[in-house]
């Protein structure tokens, strides 16, 4: 494990040389406390209305650094809640892509044959179904989705691509000295598997999960602004904008904090896990 | 000599020049029709169903509406009683029997269809067995089959309506629910599948216009009718184009691209102000939000364990200043509801008592019911907190803003507040069977109270009411049958004000808000004064202000 | 030849297996094509039971499975209750609209994405190309749906460049030719196509401009620049056709992608193609409509990564044999 360790500290070294990336990780620290201490940190109850017919629209001011809402409600406070929910929502999807998409490619880049051919043929079948209609039918099943019922079905919708690259990767790796030793030797695949190819793909796949955590957070918001999200009162930054959006003409502060909440937060993660993904592999053909 | 040479040049150059202005006239007209110009009214909904019997929301109705003419229109006044005010149209007179149990229509012989067929006494016979027939599925056939025996033919131009009882709405009931049909285009199809039939989509119909063009999703294009019985429309063409998406739309308004919006939202009248361009009219409105209670434990037929309670049901009104959240949602033009009805309805009395807005009574009250405040600052009694869940359809706009006012002032007296929405279609059946606690619902209503049966009144299981929150009082229902049984307006409203003042008193749900009915209209057009529920109905009377019609785009060439 | 049998066979197998699963979807998701009226007491339960027995949504979902293979096995696509025609004709009407929007948009944002990723290649380090890298990367970034609101409200209603939505100018259309008619679709055209080249623009030209970095070191590259050639002209001459490959294969992979973003694009500029109406569709519940155009879906996928693999075989004979 420590060989690992080793390789991540070596990575991060060659991974950040230049000031964009580290602008970039600076204020994405910068988001994720503002938002994990949102409880702590926001100067007012997302949910509470001071004064609903005087406080209704209030300009960005000294009190309110974002405005109010129509319902008297801090923006500032709503938009670093409303991050717990989009970022939780996104990190939780992406798990869920991950295990089940690492597991597939994993086990159908093993096993290979049939089995791999009926495997991928799944995941294609999944990839082929468009998207935004996947996801509008699958959250039109649940009543009222909750935010980790969101996480699941955007997680569970994104595995196949996930999946690919396990596979691709896992193949490669099968073919190398040490686990056709192992093999030759008689180690049970599983366990295999566990140590020698699944450690193997952990870098390619750490950057491709954060890589789909920024295609994630806009994803969420698009959902939720096309009321196929999270339904209001409970705030994401996408269910905020759609507060907003149909006001945004008179109360520009509506929708302009949300927004730039998902666009810096995302340009960032971009930012990192591209340079992430140069680190470990210079020379493939991504951005 | 000279004058005489001099006069017939003069009468020369001025029969050349009238001749030179007929050229460009005939020119103009061979381009684009007479010059009455194109009217674009945004649709915010793809109206899925334009033929009379099956339309199901407003967008459908205004287009049926002009499509089709109907025998007689409501006057400006609204009333329904009798037929007073009302207009002919397809019938240019009418006679009562004595008994009132027939009315003998007499068809305005120069009407037409829009494929040159005279409307005859048939093609209303016709129609009425077409809304009846269950195959056809009319949401009309309810209204229809309640009062109307039959209809007979007697002669081309005569058709008598046969009733089954007299009722004060009995004519109106009639001639607003029923729309002649084209008896010699739709008769050889089969009603089961006259919905799906290529005649329902071509829509010939009796109106001063006729359909053009309908790609649906995108607009449904309306022109003249060329030799209309009542007289040509000024306006050439209208189209309704289709575009869902708010903030298009009033982007397409502001830019001229669009010249009627329907439906328009408070939100937006402030905006709409900055441009001079654009007038707002205030129509009636005709569409209330509520809260409704259910009166009983979810789908069973025990009490419920809060809203059983009349005292609590007035408490939690009372807790809440329902003009300042109406004022919050929807601004300048917000109105909270006055009770299950609109201020637009003749059954409205501006003398009807409310249940006012007092925070610290309705904590009072709550306390002397023995609700009391707990650790964690909900009420409780006997074990059971004050809380409960309100369902909110998630397209509703305002009625998400008003549940969190809701919940916000409920939890200052002690109540828990959990608010879900959800999708219409999930929601639906929920309501329908009972499945909720409390639900934020809205009626669409006609000028006429005689609603109040069906949305409050009649229980579900007992007929065809569509009441939620099962409240059924034996006095409230009376009263309103007294008010639908009443010939003279002054005794109906009588009737229907006692009715109001006992569901008022009960308090079976909260009357939210009058959604305010705006319309914003393009300043070049001229309308006549537009009837309050129906902003289309005089749509054969628009024109453009002169010289206002909108030109030809600028890229295209001119003639 | 046999691999392309196999193809086509895995294909229609996927596209079966989508189609089926689209099926399942729609009819267990709650309620039905027929309007749910909340708030008018005249659509009563019972019309809607009568409505539902008359287009056979109360029969098991079996037997409707059953029903729906059967039709299609006849050719026949069902009928859409939301537009009231057959699902062919209304596929007819919003495919080619769709097929404009994309060949357009997909076609500039290519070409847009392979320039510029080939001249920040070429003048790879510098300001500018740092700063278009940036301006790409924020592209990408933001929800589409913002991208649209913000292109409409800027060029639109801002600048008035172009119509704010739409597929014709309502008014006027009627009164032109042909030739106007062509122009004022292609101006309807403009915004929504520019907005999704931008788009596919700002994504192609990241991963071809690594495409283009990945073959510079290349010993070929070395040895054309020894022969003394430019840098303008080894970039063009040598780099280029050796990286265009990245760019083609995603031409190939975005055909799916861009029919799922046609739909907030489609859906933002009320373009009423494809995307549009089966959203509607699945908000709508109109059953055999969804299930066609994800059948449609599918064989576009397939389309796409065949051509994908084709092109990667072409440029790569050792990929074939995976």
């Amino acid at each position: 494990m420590s060989a690992a360790t080793r390789r991540i500290r070596a990575l991060a070294r060659e991974a950040f040389p230049d000031w964009p990336s580290r602008v970039a990780i600076a204020v994405l620290a910068l988001v994720l406390l503002a938002v994990l201490f949102a409880p702590l940190l926001a100067p007012y109850d997302p949910n509470a209305l001071a004064d609903f017919v005087r406080d209704q629209f209030l300009a960005p001011s000294m009190h309110h650094p974002f405005g109010t809402d129509q319902a008297g409600r801090d923006v500032l406070s709503r938009v670093m809640h409303g991050g717990r929910v989009s970022l939780g929502v996104a990190a939780l999807s992406v798990v869920v892509s991950v295990a089940v998409g690492a597991l597939w490619g994993a086990v159908a880049g093993f096993a290979g044959g049939v089995f791999d051919a009926t495997l991928m043929r799944v995941s294609d079948a999944v990839l082929a179904f468009p998207r935004i209609l996947l996801l509008l039918l699958m959250t039109s099943l649940v009543r009222a989705p909750s935010a980790a019922g969101i996480a699941l079905l955007l997680g569970i919708t994104s595995w196949p691509g996930m999946s690919r690259l396990v596979r691709a990767e896992v193949r490669h790796l099968r073919e190398q000295d040490y686990v056709l030793a192992a093999r030759a030797l008689g180690v049970p695949w599983w366990r295999t598997l566990r140590t020698h190819l699944l450690p193997g793909v952990a870098p390619q796949v750490s950057v491709a999960a954060a890589l789909a955590f920024a295609s994630v957070i806009p994803l969420e918001a698009t959902l939720s602004f096309l009321g196929l999200g999270l339904h209001p009162p409970a705030a994401s930054w996408g269910n905020i904008l759609l507060d907003g959006a149909d006001q945004a003409a008179a109360h520009w502060w509506l929708v302009l904090f949300p927004a730039l909440a998902i666009v810096v937060t995302v340009v960032c993660v971009n930012t990192i896990g591209e340079r992430l993904q140069d680190a470990i592999d210079p020379r493939r053909v991504a951005p | 000599m000279l004058a005489v040479l001099h006069r017939s040049l003069m009468a020369r150059s001025l029969a050349v020049r009238i001749v030179i202005g007929c050229v460009f006239i005939v020119a103009a007209c061979g381009r684009s029709g007479a010059t009455g110009g194109t009217l674009i009214v945004g649709a915010p909904t793809d109206p899925k169903k334009l033929f009379p019997p099956l339309y199901d929301e407003a967008t459908g109705q205004a287009i049926s509406e002009v499509v089709y003419d109907k025998l007689a229109d409501i006057g400006p006044a609204l009333n329904t009683v009798g037929d007073a005010g009302y207009q002919p149209r397809l019938a240019e007179r009418w006679e009562w029997s004595r008994d009132s149990l027939q009315i003998t229509f007499h068809l305005d012989p120069r009407a037409r269809w829009h494929d040159g067929a005279p409307v005859t006494a048939e093609d209303v016979r016709f129609a009425l067995s077409v809304y009846l027939d269950p195959a056809v599925a009319s949401p009309k056939a309810s209204e229809l089959a309640d009062e109307l025996d039959s209809i007979t033919v007697r002669d081309s131009l005569t058709a008598v309506a046969w009733y089954k009882r007299r009722s004060a709405e009995q004519f109106h009931e009639l001639v607003n629910n029923l729309v002649p049909l084209p008896a010699h285009l739709l008769r050889a199809i089969p009603r089961d599948s006259l919905a799906t039939s290529g005649a329902v989509r071509a829509l010939v119909g009796s109106g001063p216009f006729r359909l053009v063009r309908w790609e649906d999703g995108q607009f449904i294009e309306l022109a003249a009718t060329p030799d209309f019985y009542r007289g040509r429309a000024a306006l050439d063409r209208v189209v309704f184009e289709i575009v869902k998406e708010p903030t298009t739309t009033f982007a397409k308004l502001y830019g001229g691209e669009l010249d009627v919006v329907d439906q328009f939202p408070a939100s937006e009248v402030a905006e709409l102000r900055k441009h001079a361009a654009l007038r707002l009219e205030r129509a009636a409105s005709f569409f209330y939000g509520y809260v409704a209670f259910n009166l009983y434990d979810g789908a069973s037929g025990r009490p419920h364990p809060v809203f059983g309670d009349r005292g609590v049901r007035r408490a939690l009104t009372m807790a809440l200043d329902r003009d300042a959240m109406a004022r919050s949602v929807f601004g300048e033009v917000g109105v909270a509801a006055a009770g299950p009805l609109t201020r637009s309805q003749w059954g409205y009395d501006p003398s009807l008592p409310s249940i006012p807005f007092d925070r610290a009574g309705a904590a009072r009250a709550l306390d002397s019911l023995g609700w009391h405040v707990g650790p964690d600052g909900v009420r409780t009694k006997g074990g059971r907190r004050l809380a409960f869940t309100l369902l909110v359809p998630a397209t509703s706009k305002p009625r998400l803003q008003m549940a969190t006012l809701m919940q916000d002032q409920w939890k200052q007296v002690g109540v828990a507040l959990d608010v879900s929405s959800l999708d219409p279609s999930a929601l639906g059946p929920m309501v329908v069977k009972h499945e909720f606690d409390a639900f934020a619902g809205s009626f669409h209503v006609s000028p006429s109270p005689s609603g109040l049966r069906k949305t409050w009144g009649e229980l579900p299981e007992a007929g065809s009411g569509y009441n939620p929150g099962r409240y059924g009082s034996p006095a409230f229902l009376a009263q309103v049958d007294s008010g639908i049984g009443a010939f003279q307006i002054p005794e109906a409203k009588r009737h229907f004000k006692a009715a109001l003042e006992t569901v008022i008193a009960d308090a079976p749900g909260i009357w939210l808000y009058e959604a305010p009915n705006l319309v914003a209209i393009a300043g070049r057009v001229r309308t006549p004064p537009l009837r309050p529920d129906a902003w289309w109905s005089n749509l054969e009377r628009w024109s453009f202000a002169p010289g206002a019609a909108p030109a030809r785009a600028p890229s295209a060439k001119t003639p | 030849m046999r691999f392309a049998l196999r193809r086509a066979l895995q294909a229609a197998i996927v596209i079966a297996v989508v189609a089926s699963l689209a099926f399942v979807l729609i009819h267990f998701a709650p309620g039905d094509p027929f309007p749910s009226a909340l708030d008018d007491p005249h659509l009563t339960d019972a019309l809607r039971a009568r409505l539902r027995t008359q287009y056979g949504f109360d029969e098991p979902i079996v037997v409707q499975y059953l029903r729906f293979l059967a039709s299609y096995a006849r050719g026949e696509l069902g009928w859409s209750v939301g537009h009231g025609r057959p699902v062919a004709s209304v596929l007819a009407t919003v495919l080619p609209r769709t097929v404009l929007l994309m060949a357009v948009g997909l076609g500039l944002g290519l070409v847009g994405g392979v320039a510029l990723g080939t001249w920040q290649a070429m003048h790879r380090g510098s300001r500018v190309e740092r700063l278009t890298g940036f301006a790409a990367l924020v592209v990408l970034s933001v929800p589409e749906f913002l991208v649209a609101l913000l292109a409409i409200r800027l060029f639109a209603q801002g600048l008035q460049w172009f119509p704010m939505s739409g597929l014709v100018d309502m008014r006027m259309h009627g009164s032109m030719d042909a030739w106007e008619r062509a122009g004022d679709v292609a101006r309807h055209l403009a915004l929504p196509a520019l907005t999704l080249a931008a788009l596919v623009a700002a994504a192609v030209s990241r991963y071809h401009r690594a495409a283009m970095l990945a073959v510079l070191p290349e010993d070929f590259v070395r040895t054309a620049r020894a022969k003394g050639l430019t840098e303008r002209r080894v970039i063009l001459r040598h780099v280029l056709p050796n990286a265009i490959g990245t760019a083609l294969s995603i031409a190939g992979l975005l055909i799916p992608a861009v029919f799922g973003g046609a739909t907030i694009i489609e859906k933002f500029f009320a373009w009423p193609g494809m995307g549009l109406a089966m959203f509607d569709a699945a908000v709508g519940r109109d059953y055999q409509l969804v299930v066609a155009g994800v059948v449609l879906s599918g064989v576009f996928v397939a389309i796409g990564s065949a051509f994908a693999d084709v092109i990667a075989a072409r440029l790569d004979p050792r990929q074939a044999r995976r």
